[in-house]
């Protein structure tokens, strides 16, 4: 259906090898280029590599955790770059606010879910509604 | 002889006239010499003016008889010298008797004296009758005249000399026996008139003589009791005794004794008797006189006395008590009392010894008590003797001055019993003291105006004191001094203490709170609970305060509530992949069969119930320790019920969820994945819960009550209910009320604990109907916000 657009790329950020791998292949059975990064540091070489179109945040990881990166990722490339924060902790989405996150899922999630507001995001530029 | 007389009778009756002129003059002086001593009654005046009027008519005879031959003027003379012999002899027994030393009478004797000097013949003649009548003393001083004044005074005639010179004799002798006279009498004034009473009798006993101070006394007159036996005014006791004394008296011996003489009226008389034998010249006992003294105020006295010391010898001797005394030395001077006997010890049989040599061996105790008594310190001891246990109160004597200490008085008390009761009671408060010591709980005991009066070992500890003797401790101070908070910090009020609660009458709840021990940096979290009590006193109402260190426990439980959320974390991530991977594998072989799309369904479904759990736990821990937020938007409860319903009915086909709800959107301001939760939690306990499945309604609606409108979810099912006796504890944090049942659906016991939670925090209510086995309905309602606002 969208094969003439060109693909979204997304950067999935995830310390846990095994959950990054599963969302990354999700996400490209679902079309979109997908490239990961295993903590902060290293989505900051991706994204100065190439600027995806969303980012899925972890939060807690090691060496650089999600707080870090998203205050050095807004000082460097702007507020416009849609994060969505994907995290454990119980106040997803309290966490996602403080970092000027376009939304937040609770791990674990359901592959729908994951993918409704991934496309939200993406294709939906003009309401970029929250998923609540 | 004739003419011889006749010169003499001449002489006689100027002697008489001169006598008789002096006899006016010596009695008017002497009249005057009484008046001015005022020691003349009025019969002594008569005398006197007797004598005057005496004088007066011998002047007028000697006048009248001038003429006279010698016997007419000798019996002149003789009357004259009767007036005054008269007149001399009654003054001379006054004289006796009122013991005057001024002799008035002396004044007429001198004239009687001077008349004889100058008298003829014949009126000595006439003299010498009234001589040998023996009754006159007129030539007393006779021998007391000069020898030069009698040859000038005294008539010439030899034999004239010779009749007065007899005369003399006569007088000389009159005047020894009026000597004599005048003693007897003075001893009988003396003996009559005397207060004490004087008594005699002869040899068989008879009373001679008794004085009238005595027979007064007796109720008699003297004549009545003279003559008779003087045993007659004795009782029995008496007579015995006066015999006794009067046979000792007859050999000689004097002594005083006391005797019981009877009255006429039969009372008793009781006199002390000094009682003198009587013997002749000859040596042989007589009789006996003596004085008899009236004791009997004396006697009553004594009687009293020694009636009042009999009665408190009797009080003493029945006494349960024993009563000592010892003089300075230490020898017993009482030794008395009840107790003695009936510990079988005889009175008084300790009298004499002394303390040293009585009870020194045995109790040298009471000897150093005895010795501090006396050293003017009451005190008092105790200690076992005689197989009991006596306690001794030792106070030093004073003499009747309250100024030297005599002896010692002792008054020993037998408290076996009590010490036996305050042993056991003592044994008792040891064995509490040390229940209480022992106990790793502070405890205290709190008067009615907030002082802690007692306090068990680490309830010292707590309060920073090192022992009981620094309490009180006031409540007071307790905030302050032992930093009182909640558990955030902020200081705690001292009224809402427990103790201060407690004191009022109330009971409350345990109170958790951070104080720190004075002295110290350790800050403890400590749980207070404290029960009134009414105080022994029934001054008012105290409180005993348990005071729990409970900060290693709540430590523990943090660190509890750590562990449960830090694995409850790291369970999410794994539980993550396997949920993706289960539903990635469906994608990427699209040919899966029905059976192994099972497979995939029942791996999401038991990491979806890991998640439940695992959120759950955290959700528990975080109510816990306090740390729990709301997160509040708007948004519709009926929308997201209906979503949720029809989430639960996919997951089962036995089951038919219907959803009533008005026609218009119930906005609310809530925490939506906390009603979430509630919501799909209390559709989930219906599903479970009713195994055979069956209608399974929803209800949602608005409510209006006087605090405002809320927004109302029920949900009903028709299955096996909870009994009764169980739905008390339905709500509470891990109660599980099929646990163990056919009907055990699993589970860890918080669902409807954290649903009444979470409803709280909205300012909701939850609640449920159930009957077993008919069905449960559960329901929860939300205040909705004021239509302008919402």
């Amino acid at each position: 259906l969208n094969d003439h657009l060109p693909r979204k790329s997304i950067l999935v950020v995830e310390d846990d090898l095994e959950l990054c791998t599963s969302i990354a292949m999700l996400l490209e059975i679902s079309g979109f280029a997908v490239r990961t990064a295993k903590d902060g540091a290293e989505a900051l070489e991706r994204v100065a590599e190439e600027m995806p179109d969303l980012i899925l945040l972890d939060m807690k990881m090691p060496v650089m955790n999600g707080w870090e990166f998203a205050r050095l990722f807004h000082e460097r490339h702007g507020n416009s770059m849609p994060i969505v924060v994907a995290t454990a902790a119980e106040d997803a989405r309290k966490r996602a606010e403080e970092i000027g996150a376009r939304a937040s899922i609770g791990k674990p999630f359901d592959s729908e879910h994951l993918l409704a507001v991934v496309r939200q995001i993406l294709f939906s530029p003009l309401h970029p509604e929250e998923r609540r | 002889m004739a003419a011889h007389f006749a010169t003499p009778a001449r002489r006689a009756l100027n002697a008489a006239r001169t006598v008789s002129l002096l006899t006016i003059v010596g009695s008017l002086i002497a009249l005057l010499a009484w008046q001015a001593t005022s020691k003349a009654g009025i019969l002594t005046r008569w005398q006197f003016l007797m004598s005057a009027g005496a004088g007066l008519l011998g002047v007028a005879l000697t006048w009248y008889f001038r003429q006279m031959p010698v016997l007419a003027s000798a019996l002149v003379a003789f009357l004259c010298a009767c007036v005054v012999l008269v007149a001399d002899s009654v003054t001379n027994v006054e004289v006796a008797r009122s013991r005057l030393r001024f002799e008035p009478f002396l004044a007429s004797k001198i004239l009687a004296f001077g008349m004889a000097i100058i008298a003829p013949a014949p009126i000595a003649l006439g003299y010498l009758i009234i001589a040998l009548c023996g009754l006159i003393p007129i030539f007393d001083y006779f021998a007391l005249i000069p020898e030069p004044l009698k040859s000038h005074f005294a008539a010439p005639e030899p034999w004239t000399s010779a009749i007065l010179a007899f005369f003399a004799f006569f007088v000389l002798a009159h005047r020894i026996r009026e000597r004599k006279y005048e003693r007897e009498i003075l001893l009988q004034t003396m003996v009559e008139d005397s207060e004490e009473g004087v008594w005699v009798v002869d040899r068989d006993r008879k009373t001679t003589y008794v004085n009238p101070a005595l027979s007064e006394r007796l109720g008699y007159s003297p004549g009545e009791m003279t003559g008779k036996d003087a045993l007659t005014f004795m009782d029995e006791d008496s007579r015995a005794l006066a015999l006794k004394k009067m046979s000792r008296g007859e050999r000689g011996i004097r002594e005083q004794y006391e005797l019981r003489l009877i009255k006429r009226d039969q009372t008793v008389l009781w006199t002390q008797m000094a009682a003198n034998p009587i013997f002749d010249d000859h040596g042989r006992f007589v009789g006996a006189f003596a004085f008899v003294t009236d004791i009997s105020s004396r006697k009553a006295l004594e009687e009293r006395l020694s009636e009042s010391e009999a009665f408190l010898r009797t009080i003493i001797g029945n006494l349960p008590i024993v009563l000592l005394a010892f003089d300075r030395s230490g020898r017993f001077t009482v030794y008395d009392g009840l107790a003695l006997k009936t510990i079988g010890k005889k009175p008084g049989e300790r009298l004499g010894e002394t303390i040293d040599h009585a009870w020194g061996k045995s109790a040298p105790i009471w000897v150093e008590s005895f010795d501090r008594a006396l050293a003017g310190e009451s005190n008092s001891s105790s200690a076992e003797m005689w197989g009991r246990f006596w306690e001794i109160r030792w106070s030093p004597l004073f003499n009747g001055k309250g100024q030297t200490i005599t002896g010692v008085v002792a008054v020993a008390i037998d408290e076996t019993e009590r010490h036996a009761f305050m042993q056991e009671m003592d044994s008792r408060r040891e064995l509490l003291q040390g229940v209480l010591d022992n106990m790793s709980e502070g405890v205290f005991a709190v008067s009615p105006d907030g002082m802690i009066r007692i306090a068990n070992k680490v309830g010292l500890r707590f309060i920073g004191l090192q022992s009981e003797e620094q309490l009180p401790f006031s409540m007071k101070d307790a905030p302050t001094k032992l930093a009182i908070r909640d558990l955030e910090g902020n200081p705690l009020p001292p009224e809402s203490l427990t103790v201060s609660r407690a004191l009022k009458g109330e009971r409350t709840k345990p109170l958790t709170s951070v104080m720190r021990i004075p002295g110290t940096r350790e800050d403890l979290i400590t749980q207070s609970s404290a029960s009134p009590f009414t105080d022994p006193s029934g001054k008012g109402t105290s409180a005993v305060v348990v005071l729990t260190d409970v900060t290693e426990t709540l430590n523990l439980d943090r660190m509890k509530d750590q562990f449960i959320r830090v694995s409850a974390h790291e369970l999410k991530t794994p539980v993550s992949s396997v949920k993706l991977n289960s539903q990635l594998l469906p994608l990427l072989l699209p040919s899966l069969d029905a059976r192994q799309k099972t497979v995939l369904a029942n791996l999401i479904q038991g990491a979806d119930r890991i998640d439940r759990i695992t959120r759950d736990l955290l959700d528990l821990s975080q109510l816990q320790v306090g740390r729990f937020w709301l997160s509040k938007t708007h948004f519709d409860l009926c929308q997201m019920a209906e979503a949720v319903a029809k989430n639960r009915q996919r997951l089962t086909t036995r089951h038919q969820i219907h959803v009533e709800r008005p026609g218009l959107p119930l906005i609310i301001s809530a925490d939506y994945e906390r009603i979430e939760q509630v919501v799909d939690n209390l559709l989930d306990n219906a599903v479970k819960y009713s195994p055979e499945g069956g209608e399974i309604s929803v209800q949602l609606g608005l409510e209006s009550a006087p605090e405002g409108r809320s927004a109302t979810f029920r949900v009903c099912d028709h299955g096996i209910g909870i009994a009764s006796e169980k739905q008390k504890h339905i709500f509470e944090r891990f109660f599980r009320a099929h646990t163990d049942t056919p009907h055990d659906y699993g589970g860890i016991g918080v669902g409807l604990y954290l649903s009444k939670e979470f409803i709280a925090r909205h300012g909701g209510r939850i609640g449920f109907e159930s009957v077993e086995n008919k069905g449960s309905c559960f329901h929860f309602s939300i205040p909705v916000e004021k239509e302008g606002t919402a």
